[in-house]
């Protein structure tokens, strides 16, 4: 049967950490097989960023991170001519009788050119994993660089010609939903969304990656975790901050949640002064929704 | 209209033509990546993988994302129901004949006033209602001179808007920043020693402008002057959206686009049917943000909206429509008709909460106001 693959696919993942729904371990099934790039989007913290790097530690291969932002552009992300040792190659030859054009093929080849990510990336003995992270913070020229890369596997460079990829790496590209992602960047990828984990999804995460918490306390803190993503807030925690909440109260051998102990730690999942103040006042009522109550 | 397909890829390929109804972008590429993940997977023994299979294939955005599980199952069923006869689809199309009926008389109003048909006792009022005012507005002839003076100014703020620089370099005559690359290049006849050296700067900015207008009751005063100015800037600029709203929300950039101002109008008019209504700024934006600002903010986005700010929804929304928009855009720019007196104050409820959000507030009722505005942006 076929449909091994996926299971084990899914055990992979479980195994580095990673608690994958089906639709995740589908989507990164098929972009493996298909050798096609997946798009990742979904609200921050709920684990984007983490399947490329599972993938890598899974497939004990390089993650080469390209981290966007405004402004990115092509000598940061393909490639860029070592100018210095361009300048000495000139001087050595100043003696040897050769044409201006046979000089600059002799400084303009491989030699010379310092790989930036995605150059990287296709020139590596071992398919790596290819992590473009949050690519709606680069400008939208910057898509168009990633078009011939994702689609022919190839990058254009002026001087030499077409750098062909030795061996297709793994692309993760995740994006915030900043701005709408090309449709053409789009069609050339398989799509996943991910959002806020399900309670018990998040409860699995915070069992696998704390191990040492209390099991009551696990509860308490996913269900309360779902509460407050519920409310109105500038910046919605996602499961890094779960895990860190998670930890921490682990670390103080803390074993059920009071209203002393979140007060203390409110600081920890929610990081804007507004959303603190709010959720302060509004503890009574979130113990209440999760069913705790709280000792006075 | 479905046929039953013999084969399961005649019917995947059925399905994908009936997805692209629903603004899917499926290709000959993405119908083969849905038929070889099912061969891959097996997927027909097992119709929950099956559908996965096929919504990992074909969906694109978090939206075909949403409304994929329907559209299947809708699909299947169809299909089951298309055993030997054709069906058609029933969509629900009653609701909008509905809504339309209701507006219909409204808009006819306005045609029959555009098209010249314009007798004073008009068989059909204008109806009112709570949620919008149809009325009819009046625009006369937009004057020749006027017109030119308008485009003048709006030629000089586009200059403005344009002439902003980019990240993003070009080789320069300029003394500026040295350009290694094209340099050495440049130099490789003299044995690298750097003689001739090229410069690069920054390159001119690629910026778009979103246009929101106001075309309510309260600002109808200063209607016409607005259309002169929205009309002037599409024909003038490529990259302006432009949007009227007064109870909801109308995308009119492409009725714009046209030679001369007075078809525009006409085109603006067919499809607007609230002019001169209430005011919902708060509901206009939210659908502005929901159905718009994924395609048309970007942070190269310039956002200018005209209105006075009187608004009849909730301030609270208002606030946060405004402030989603502020974030995704460049800057907001808010052109106030009433903002021009000295004794004026923002304190109508809406211009309050929007307030926070606004970088720059400029007054905006006439020409003279437009040349100051053109004057004293900064972008």
């Amino acid at each position: 049967m076929k449909r091994e693959g996926i299971k084990d696919l899914n055990s992979v993942l479980t195994s580095q950490g990673y608690i994958a729904d089906k639709a995740i371990t589908m989507a990164v099934y098929l972009a493996q097989k298909l050798q096609r790039p997946l798009l990742v989007e979904g609200p921050p913290g709920v684990g984007k960023t983490e399947i490329a790097k599972v993938l890598a530690k899974a497939a004990d291969t390089e993650l080469i991170r390209l981290q966007c932002y405004e402004g990115l552009n092509a000598e940061q992300a393909l490639y860029e001519w070592n100018y210095q040792k361009q300048l000495l190659a000139l001087k050595m030859m100043e003696s040897e009788k050769l044409s201006v054009d046979e000089k600059e093929g002799m400084i303009f080849n491989e030699e010379y050119l310092l790989k930036r990510p995605l150059l990287k990336a296709i020139s590596m003995d071992k398919s790596p994993v290819l992590l473009i992270d949050e690519v709606d913070r680069a400008d939208e020229e910057f898509e168009s660089f990633l078009l011939e890369l994702l689609s022919d596997w190839q990058i254009s460079i002026p001087e030499m010609g077409v750098v062909k990829a030795k061996h297709i790496p793994q692309v993760i590209i995740t994006s915030n939903r900043m701005r709408d992602l090309s449709e053409a960047l789009r069609r050339r990828c398989f799509y996943l969304w991910i959002d806020y984990p399900s309670m018990d999804k998040e409860l699995k995460i915070v069992r696998r990656k704390v191990p040492e918490i209390d099991e009551k306390l696990g509860t308490q803190i996913c269900a309360f975790m779902k509460e407050i993503r519920e409310m109105k807030l500038e910046k919605i925690p996602g499961i890094a901050e779960t895990l860190d909440w998670a930890q921490a109260l682990a670390a103080l051998h803390i074993d059920h949640l009071d209203k002393e102990v979140v007060e203390d730690t409110l600081g920890i999942i929610l990081k804007d002064w507004k959303d603190i103040r709010e959720t302060g006042l509004s503890l009574s009522e979130l113990f209440e929704k999760t069913g705790v109550i709280p000792k006075v | 209209m479905i046929k039953r397909q013999t084969t399961l890829s005649g019917n995947i390929v059925a399905f994908c033509r009936n997805l692209r109804k629903y603004d899917f972008f499926i290709g000959p590429n993405e119908e083969k990546d849905s038929l070889v993940a099912i061969e891959l997977l097996q997927a027909y023994q097992e119709p929950g993988m099956m559908e996965l299979c096929l919504q990992t294939t074909l969906c694109k955005t978090a939206k075909q994302l949403k409304v994929f599980p329907k559209l299947y199952k809708r699909y299947w069923k169809e299909l089951d129901k298309a055993v030997d006869s054709k069906l058609e689809e029933k969509e629900d199309k009653s609701n909008t004949t509905a809504q339309q009926g209701k507006q219909a008389p409204s808009i006819q109003v306005i045609k029959n006033w555009l098209y010249g048909n314009k007798s004073e006792d008009e068989t059909e009022m204008a109806a009112y209602s709570d949620l919008a005012v149809t009325g009819r507005s009046s625009f006369p002839g937009f004057e020749d001179r006027e017109m030119k003076e308008v485009f003048q100014l709006v030629q000089k703020l586009v200059k403005k808007i344009a002439n902003r620089r980019s990240r993003r370099f070009s080789t320069t005559h300029k003394k500026a920043q040295i350009d290694l690359k094209k340099t050495i290049r440049k130099n490789i006849l003299r044995n690298g020693e750097l003689i001739e050296i090229l410069h690069k700067a920054k390159k001119k900015e690629d910026l778009r402008v979103v246009l929101l207008c106001d075309v309510s009751k309260s600002m109808e005063l200063y209607s016409r002057f607005l259309i002169q100015f929205m009309f002037a800037f599409q024909n003038l600029f490529p990259k302006i959206q432009a949007f009227v709203f007064s109870t909801s929300l109308y995308h009119i950039s492409e009725e714009l686009n046209h030679y001369s101002i007075d078809q525009s109008l006409q085109k603006v008019l067919d499809k607007v049917d609230t002019w001169s209504g209430g005011t919902k700024i708060g509901s206009a934006f939210q659908s502005f943000n929901d159905d718009y600002a994924h395609k048309y903010l970007t942070s190269k986005t310039l956002v200018i909206v005209l209105s006075d700010g009187w608004d009849t929804g909730e301030a609270e929304l208002m606030g946060t429509e405004m402030k989603k928009i502020h974030r995704k855009a460049m800057k907001v720019i808010w052109l106030n008709p009433l903002a021009g007196s000295s004794d004026w104050k923002p304190e109508v409820v809406g211009m309050k909460a929007a307030i926070p959000y606004v970088d720059a507030l400029l007054p905006f009722y006439n020409i003279d106001s437009l040349k100051s505005v053109v004057k004293d942006l900064k972008i």
